[in-house]
């Protein structure tokens, strides 16, 4: 999430305006699904940064046993997913799902993510990549180059189950 | 337990939850008014996205335009398009949901929530395109 952070203080920086919507959040925007029956089909969000991270929240009346499962193809990973739940995904990457839920039953989501755009904007010295590739010639074939690292060094951000768990429990490995 | 963990399903906090989610979800039924149904690539249902974007695929709020032209080329981030109207609509949704975000955010200050349901991906480096 450090990416995150240093993203938004660099967005900050360009304009005061960019400011996150609500003060704790690592991600610069998000997503109002309001149904009244949210039920997604298979996607990626490929505006998103591709191996970042996405929470994404489930709420309203419908009963989780029999829909509104999230499914999770590349995986092969069917669960269920109750009101109330959160969940982060790397939903960039990640195609994903709902199950459909009952007539008349609603179901809502919410979800926050941040646009690799902003990230590859930063990268390129705050330029887009297509100005760059047309400009810089230099740049382009740096930031080309770069590109296989930042992608290993991306999915290496994540932690492992034993960190996770020993975060959860408040102490660090 | 030494791989990597792509996915995670996060544990419903124990107190005052359900007060704090069904709050999230009398802002969407009162946001969900002013908005009708249009099908997109992700489904048929209402969806509003809010926050900082780049591209030419989202367009400049209103009242931020002329800090847009300020800025040095015309595909630089800035604020998703929203009428004043929904500017405001979207400011009391915020505030009410504020609480229920803090559940999305509150893993990234010092107290982290607890974890019960992991699950790993196996994810080929050479599954993807770089983006």
């Amino acid at each position: 999430m450090k990416q995150y952070t240093d993203l938004q203080v660099e967005l900050i920086a360009i304009n005061c305006l960019f400011r996150a919507a609500f003060p704790d959040s690592p991600f610069c925007a998000f997503t109002m699904n309001m149904g009244p029956e949210t039920v997604c089909i298979g996607h990626r969000d490929f505006w998103n940064l591709v191996y970042g991270t996405c929470p994404i929240g489930a709420l309203g009346p419908f009963n989780h046993r029999t829909g509104g499962h999230i499914i999770l193809h590349e995986p092969k990973v069917i669960f269920e997913f109750r009101r109330g739940d959160v969940m982060f995904i790397p939903s960039g990457a990640v195609t994903h799902e709902n199950v459909p839920i009952a007539e008349g039953e609603k179901r809502y989501s919410f979800t926050m993510y941040t646009a690799g755009g902003l990230f590859r904007y930063i990268w390129c010295g705050l330029r887009t990549v297509k100005e760059v590739r047309e400009t810089d010639e230099d740049l382009y074939t740096r930031y080309v180059a770069e590109g296989p690292g930042r992608w290993e060094g991306g999915w290496k951000r994540y932690s492992t189950i034993d960190e996770l768990i020993a975060q959860a429990r408040g102490r660090i490995l | 337990m030494h791989e990597l963990t792509y996915v995670v399903k996060v544990q419903q906090p124990r107190r005052d939850w359900e007060n704090i989610y069904h709050r999230a979800e009398s802002a969407f039924e009162v946001l969900s008014k002013h908005y009708s149904l249009e099908p997109h690539r992700r489904g048929h249902f209402k969806t509003r996205n809010c926050g900082v974007a780049i591209g030419p695929g989202s367009s400049v709020r209103g009242i931020l335009y002329l800090s847009y032209l300020l800025l040095s080329h015309p595909q630089a981030p800035h604020l998703l398009s929203e009428s004043e109207a929904e500017s405001e609509i979207h400011a009391e949704f915020i505030r009410e949901v504020e609480q229920y975000v803090r559940h999305f955010t509150g893993m990234f200050l010092p107290r982290h929530l607890a974890c019960i349901k992991f699950t790993t991906l196996s994810i080929s480096f050479s599954s993807f395109v770089d983006a």
